[in-house]
């Protein structure tokens, strides 16, 4: 069976926790608690090409305390690169990041998340800021961990141009 | 120091030390029962047989493949790990590090609990929460300075217009007025160096 490393990116309590704990158990709390080091899920897709195995690697969040170690990023298919939609800054973070993992590990896919997408009244990103991403080719989705909505679309999205890349 | 003695060290430290052998295979050194948080993810784990711990640890896998150049090049010394995590029994974490050690021609793998773990999550925790709430502060308070500014404009333009001479005064007794309740919006939640305060 094929198998995938994806990483999980973006600055602190953006949801990357949430949205792996969503997507393999289908389970999701509103205590934010944050990740220290690096937590490795795994789950099993299946695609028109057949099965896919992603290990996910949920690392700790990027922020002034910690930065994220290239290391963890080697052997990665696939990225997914998460911000909070009701917090500006973490696009910019995430923007870092992926800068970082090109650098490191190429150009593979990944697909930008704009998480807690539940959060309409308090949303902070606007709309020129995604089309511009858009723009330069990035895959954009709007995902909530906490109702699940975009959840399994996004794992699925990406797993899928790994498939094709 | 005898073997029974330095066992009953490891137990008591909660250390699991696995000596490295050909094809990617550990054996646990000791004859004391292990850790159950090693038990819990490696059931087979018997005393003498080899185990391999990269499948049942997937972060193992990526610490070997650092740990595999240190073992050939280094021979002696310690590579240690970033703390990672695995899933207890419960559905909760344990956090624990790896190290390689390398003694001669003799290479070990030593896992145990990040004594750390839960005092570093804590700081960080701590930390983050104080980070998230300024920023919260930060954004409730530009969600003021915003009408704040506009009326504050509208009041100049009123003191600038063809009022009488009294309601030019009132206008601009308005402006500074608002500009004082910004000013001292703007004192209780200032912004670090360099950053300006802006809408989107």
């Amino acid at each position: 069976m094929l198998q995938k490393k994806i990483c999980m990116l973006g600055g602190f309590g953006v949801g990357k926790t949430s949205l792996v704990s969503q997507f393999v158990s289908s389970l999701f709390s509103d205590t934010y608690l944050t990740t220290v080091g690096v937590k490795i899920d795994k789950k099993t897709l299946a695609l028109d090409s057949g099965e896919m195995t992603l290990m996910l690697w949920d690392i700790y969040g990027q922020d002034a305390f910690q930065t994220v170690r290239d290391s963890y990023l080697r052997g990665a298919s696939g990225y997914l690169l998460v911000a909070d939609g009701t917090r500006h800054a973490t696009l910019d973070t995430a923007a870092a990041l992926q800068h970082q993992a090109e650098s490191v590990i190429g150009r593979v896919p990944f697909v930008l998340l704009l998480n807690k997408a539940d959060l309409d009244s308090e949303w902070q990103v606007d709309e020129r800021a995604l089309v511009k991403l858009v723009d330069r080719g990035w895959p954009v989705l709007k995902t909530s961990a906490k109702t699940g909505d975009g959840v399994e679309d996004a794992f699925a999205k990406l797993a899928r141009a790994m498939a094709m890349a | 120091m005898n073997n029974a003695l330095l066992e009953g060290i490891l137990t008591r430290l909660d250390l699991v030390v696995l000596e490295r052998l050909p094809h990617g295979l550990f054996l646990r050194l000791g004859t004391a029962p292990p850790p159950l948080w090693f038990s819990h993810v490696i059931v087979t784990a018997k005393d003498n047989e080899p185990v391999t711990v990269a499948e049942a640890i997937p972060f193992l896998e990526h610490f070997l493949g650092e740990a595999e150049p240190f073992w050939r090049d280094v021979r002696e010394g310690r590579l240690r790990s970033e703390p990672f995590t695995i899933a207890d029994p419960e559905g909760g974490e344990i956090g624990l590090v790896a190290s390689a050690i390398g003694l001669g021609h003799r290479h070990f793998l030593v896992l145990e609990l990040a004594a750390d773990f839960e005092e570093r999550r804590r700081s960080l925790q701590t930390a983050r929460e104080h980070v998230l709430e300024h920023e919260d502060h930060v954004r409730k308070t530009g969600e003021l300075l915003t009408p704040l500014g506009a009326a504050q404009k509208m009041a100049e333009q009123l003191g600038a217009s063809g009022l009488s001479a009294g309601q030019q005064a009132l206008a601009r007794s308005i402006r500074d007025e608002l500009a004082a309740v910004a000013a001292s919006i703007e004192a209780l939640s200032p912004l670090p160096k360099g950053v300006r305060r802006g809408g989107r």
